[in-house]
């Protein structure tokens, strides 16, 4: 129980530590190697689509989402009422679905009926979903046109969009 | 096993300046449960780290328990699985990748180790190398790795197979792709003699050889799109599996269709399942649906010997703002159905701050016999701007006509708050024992970095399941505490 309380304790302010050399990445705007590269995936009807193609457009909301997920459906469903709004100011949407083959044949429907807008493309694998220590779905990204992780959410409660809306706004504010 | 520990604390702590360049994130996971049933305690961190640049990526997690995880609650292996490594390179449309990682071949028919869901324990990672190529003309992936072996707590089962697939026909109105795929499994096998005396000698074991091929047609065309997957095995003559899915769009409606039939295509050793095949039968997202112990995955052993699986689904908005599913599978034994469900949910979201959502349906068995009748309703209620109150009424009844039946219920009340958690209020009962088990869960978003989750009281025995995986879970009565740091 030791090891695991001592454990704890050096994690927490290796934490603490990263934490504050992450902000000062940022103020400081020290340039980081991106992601760009690092992204391709296939669409709905198999096509190979890479993330730097999108990047190039504006900064990219992601979201990690499953048919079986049903806050990863509600959220989707909410982002895609501010969908026009948004992608007219030049933000991509790209939806990652992350069923694996056992129930990846709901995703289409699922798209279909539920209207959704955004580009959607699929990561049976989880291999992306890993790359960004996800765990479990939704996880929400925002990627700045360098490919930078600029914004993170775990989970989905009604209202969580809001925060993602103010952040964008705040984003193509000071664009 | 600390050292261990020791060096990827450092690495986090140092990463800043050892990786200047490198973009790298991290996390935290701190796990405590007592359960007063089992009488024992359990407690572990994980950390988990990822530094990459353009091409190189770099991926760590450390799991370091307290004691031997316990049994049927989190995976258990030996503690040389608790460090997991994965080293990936890119460049173009080539990807090398090197460590403890996850990949499928076509559906799954011949290989599919894509499973790892540390809510429910199950992680099927494979130790070894795998060579991608990506490109818009070709896809071809070549692996070769050693499966753990969760019986024999090592990894004594080694694999190798590739997938090449390439695009036969591609335009705006419809696409055609064929695919294949290989897989050669090499394992020792001990052979086991009985004599005339009912005594039973074990001989040296033999290496084993198992290899399964597949051919995999997938087009795409403007009204649906259509999955043909054939594979044959070295297993025993006849041995074969075949797995269609087709998705059909009619005006706002859509069909999916499923097929799948196996033949003495049991690709495992020692239970150990490799090739998890898809099957048609439909994937539950409600509690007690699942908790029906025909559902185990373990069954698949058997399941894949001589099954045929039929599963259509017709999804529909019978008005604005609704959907309506419905759904049939079953699952034959040569000629004799041996499961057979119906399920319809109605959603409807045209409400301001309602959302509801009701559901029925039945499960048959016909070999007990035995039957299974469902019933849900799922009301969420919006109110003020950031609140929600969702309650989830789920009842059972499960039995054939001539015995008692026994009624089961599952109630979920949960009030959240944007940005901030939830509380929720979760009971399960059974008229047979007159039983409850009664829980309190807290899900608390501290800040964007870090969430917490408490669990106190009681959970049923049974089933939970994720993505159509199932894994059973005794019953519990005690405190679960979660805690997550992210970077």
């Amino acid at each position: 129980m030791k090891k695991i309380v001592a454990s704890f304790l050096v994690w927490s302010l290796c934490l603490v530590s990263l934490s504050a050399n992450d902000l000062k990445l940022s103020t400081d705007n020290v340039s980081v190697t991106d992601y760009q590269n690092l992204f391709s995936l296939k669409d709905l009807k198999g096509r190979k689509m890479d993330l730097k193609s999108q990047l190039t457009k504006g900064p990219v909301v992601i979201s990690f989402w499953a048919t079986w997920c049903s806050p990863c459906l509600q959220e989707l469903i909410a982002m895609s009422k501010y969908y026009k709004y948004y992608h007219s100011k030049g933000v991509q949407f790209i939806a990652i679905n992350i069923d694996d083959v056992k129930t990846q044949v709901k995703v289409s429907p699922v798209v279909r009926m539920r209207k959704f807008p955004f580009l959607i493309l699929l990561d049976p694998d989880q291999k992306i979903f890993k790359q960004f220590l996800g765990d479990y779905p939704p996880l929400t990204l925002v990627l700045d046109s360098n490919g930078r992780i600029i914004y993170k959410h775990v989970g989905y409660q009604k209202g969580d969009e809001k925060k993602l809306f103010a952040f964008l706004d705040t984003l193509l504010e000071t664009k | 096993m600390f050292k261990k520990s020791i060096i990827l604390v450092f690495l986090i702590f140092f990463s800043n300046q050892l990786f200047a360049e490198w973009t790298h994130s991290s996390k935290l996971t701190f796990d405590y449960y007592y359960d007063s049933v089992s009488r024992s305690k359990y407690t572990q961190t994980k950390s988990s780290l990822l530094v990459q640049n353009q091409q190189f990526k770099f991926e760590f997690s450390y799991l370091l328990p307290e004691q031997n995880p316990p049994e049927q609650s989190f995976i258990d292996y030996k503690s040389s699985e608790y460090f997991n490594y994965l080293l990936s390179y890119q460049y173009n449309d080539l990807m090398i990748r090197y460590g403890k990682l996850h990949t499928s071949l076509g559906k799954g028919l011949t290989f599919n180790n894509s499973i790892n869901f540390i809510d429910i324990g199950v992680d099927s990672n494979l130790l070894g190398s795998e060579i991608s190529i990506n490109s818009n003309q070709l896809n071809m992936t070549v692996f070769y790795g050693e499966i753990y072996n969760i019986f024999h707590h090592e990894r004594d089962v080694s694999v190798s197979g590739y997938e090449l697939s390439t695009p036969i026909i591609d335009n705006d109105r419809y696409s055609y792709t064929l695919g294949t795929t290989f897989v050669d499994y090499n394992f020792e096998e001990p052979i086991i003699q009985t004599t005339t005396n009912f005594f039973e000698t074990v001989q040296p074991s033999v290496s084993n050889d198992r290899n399964a091929f597949s051919v995999y047609h997938q087009f795409y065309y403007d009204f649906g799109s259509l999955y043909y997957e054939h594979a044959s095995t070295n297993l025993s003559k006849g041995s074969n599996g075949h797995y269609l899915s087709s998705d059909l769009y009619l005006q706002d409606s859509t069909f999916i269709l499923q097929y799948s039939h196996y033949e003495q295509f049991n690709l495992s050793h020692d239970n150990n399942i490799f090739q998890l095949a898809p099957t048609a039968l439909k994937t539950y997202t409600y509690t007690l649906p699942n908790k029906v112990l025909y559902r185990l995955n373990v069954d698949e052993l058997y399941v894949l010997n001589r099954q045929t699986a039929y599963g259509i689904s017709y999804y529909t908005p019978l008005i604005e703002d609704s959907l309506l599913e419905i759904s049939w599978s079953q699952e034959n034994d040569r000629s004799e159905t041996k499961y057979s469900d119906v399920y319809a949910q109605f959603d409807y979201m045209g409400f301001d701050t309602l959302e509801l959502k009701t559901g029925y349906g039945v499960q048959y068995f016909n070999i007990v016999p035995y039957n299974y009748i469902n019933i849900i309703e799922d009301i969420k209620w919006n109110f003020y701007e950031d609140y929600s109150f969702n309650t989830i009424l789920e009842h059972q009844k499960s039995g054939r006509a001539n015995i008692a039946r026994v009624n089961r219920y599952s109630m979920t009340f949960m009030l959240s708050k944007a940005q901030l958690g939830s509380i929720s209020f979760l009971r399960e009962g059974s008229d047979r024992s007159n039983s409850v088990w009664d829980g309190t869960q807290i899900d608390w978003l501290i800040n964007s970095r870090s969430s917490m989750r408490l669990f106190v009281g009681k959970r049923q025995a049974g089933q939970r399941c994720i993505g159509g995986v199932c894994r059973a879970f005794p019953e519990f009565d005690g405190i679960e505490l979660g805690l997550v740091y992210s970077l």
